[in-house]
């Protein structure tokens, strides 16, 4: 196991690389879309909160393996589409993953949101107001930051939940941890070995976002 | 624009939920072991809390592939022979490990809900410790985990489309191979898209009606 693990090191290296870019840039996107999906439920913005909702009913209605097939393989379907610029993008395994993962943990992060805002003390929002603070003014100064102290402890899981669900990309040819270990083990036919290191490296990464994230939490609500 | 391959990821339907409530059963019953060993004693509890934090810090498909692989391979070498685990059982063992580790922290967090006064009561009424189990402690158990299964229930139903990749025909598999013949992929997957919500739907409206049905 470990001759496999330093012969083949940089091509793993690169698979820890993949995982780890897919997962900052979800996580970043995912946290602005999410922001957003929650403000326009907390403001109960008309026609928008619908849509909002219809987005995260069927999102988290449906297995993340669905929406990555359809996302990847159904745009081929329609020649006006993968014929026009607009298909361009879906040519590209790491976009369609992306897209996923960002929808994916925008709905489930989306409506943790929203219930951290909706439970945020009454009090500040009227003394806001009464301060003559405009709605945009509020959400930045008061909602925001109260809100991100309240809501970290549990986003901390949902990194580790997309960091779990990045292993599935590999099914749409993306070569990150999993999909490395598994080229490796059709390679070399050593399956175990090869499902172990895979196994060894997710739960590395796991300790150490977990308790990196910690570590911010402790620092943040100091 | 209906064809034999809506039909057959129709029919697939019955095994994904096939799978997913055998692997219901096997996680449930794992589950209760997992959470009564974790207030066992300390050379037991250790283990346990470390395997729970194991499984539910790895994804799930390589717990997928370590099954598949993996047991075949230790049972051929244990038995000596050549022993085949089908893409069924091993996804099971796999989903039923999975939903076991999330499964057992709600029963610990149901336990603890249950007021300690209670179990002195009946103990100072003279029940055995069998009937102080039985008639105290797991109808409350039950009741206080009952929303968090049904929400585990949905996460296990989802992650049964996993199976899909170790050759099981459920749902997702139809789907693709109905997808790669007829080069219609859109259509297959939204199709599998909407039975998953079907399914998921129906099983929330079940599950409200079971909360309602046991709520204090």
């Amino acid at each position: 196991m470990l001759t496999l693990f330093t012969s083949h090191f940089q091509f793993i290296l690169s698979g820890i690389g993949t995982t780890l870019f897919l997962l900052a840039i979800t996580m970043v996107v995912g946290l602005l879309l999410s922001m957003c999906f929650a403000s326009i439920k907390f403001y109960q913005l008309p026609v928008l909160m619908q849509m909002v909702d219809a987005i995260i009913f069927v999102i988290r209605g449906t297995p993340f393996l669905v929406q990555l097939f359809i996302i990847y393989y159904g745009p081929l379907q329609f020649s006006w589409l993968s014929h026009s610029w607009l298909g361009i993008p879906f040519k590209s395994a790491a976009f369609c993953a992306l897209l996923a993962l960002i929808l994916n943990t925008t709905a489930y992060t989306s409506s943790l949101f929203y219930g951290a805002m909706k439970n945020l003390p009454n009090g500040e929002l009227v003394a806001a107001e009464a301060m003559g603070l405009n709605r945009l003014q509020t959400l930045w100064n008061i909602i925001i930051p109260r809100f991100f102290a309240r809501i970290f402890p549990v986003y901390i899981n949902e990194v580790i939940m997309v960091l779990k669900c990045t292993a599935l990309v590999s099914t749409i040819t993306i070569l990150d941890v999993m999909g490395v270990l598994q080229q490796l083990m059709v390679q070399t036919y050593q399956t175990i070995p090869c499902l172990l290191i895979a196994g060894v490296i997710y739960v590395v990464l796991t300790v150490i976002l977990t308790m990196g994230l910690k570590f911010v939490n402790y620092k943040f609500n100091r | 624009m209906i064809d034999g391959y809506y039909l057959n990821i129709l029919v697939a339907s019955k095994t994904t939920v096939s799978i997913a409530l055998a692997a219901l059963a096997v996680g449930l019953v794992l589950a209760l072991a997992f959470a009564l060993a974790e207030f066992g004693p300390k050379w037991l509890a250790l283990p346990v809390k470390a395997w729970g934090l194991l499984i539910r810090g790895l994804p799930e498909i390589f717990v997928l592939f370590l099954c598949y692989y993996g047991i075949t391979i230790l049972l051929t070498q244990v038995m000596k022979h050549y022993v085949d685990v089908s893409a069924f059982q091993s996804g099971v063992i796999a989903l039923g490990l999975i939903f076991s580790a999330y499964a057992a922290q709600i029963f610990i967090a149901a336990f603890n809900a249950i007021p300690k006064e209670e179990l002195l009561a009946g103990k100072s009424l003279g029940l055995s410790s069998f009937s102080i189990v039985f008639s105290i402690v797991l109808p409350q158990l039950f009741r206080h985990a009952l929303p968090g299964l049904i929400n585990l229930w949905l996460v296990l139903l989802k992650d049964s489309s996993i199976v899909s990749l170790i050759g099981l025909q459920d749902i997702m598999n139809t789907a693709h191979l109905a997808a790669s013949e007829t080069f219609q992929p859109f259509n297959y997957y939204v199709f599998a898209g909407v039975l998953y919500l079907i399914l998921t739907y129906i099983s929330t409206f079940l599950g409200n009606k079971i909360e309602k049905h046991f709520a204090l």
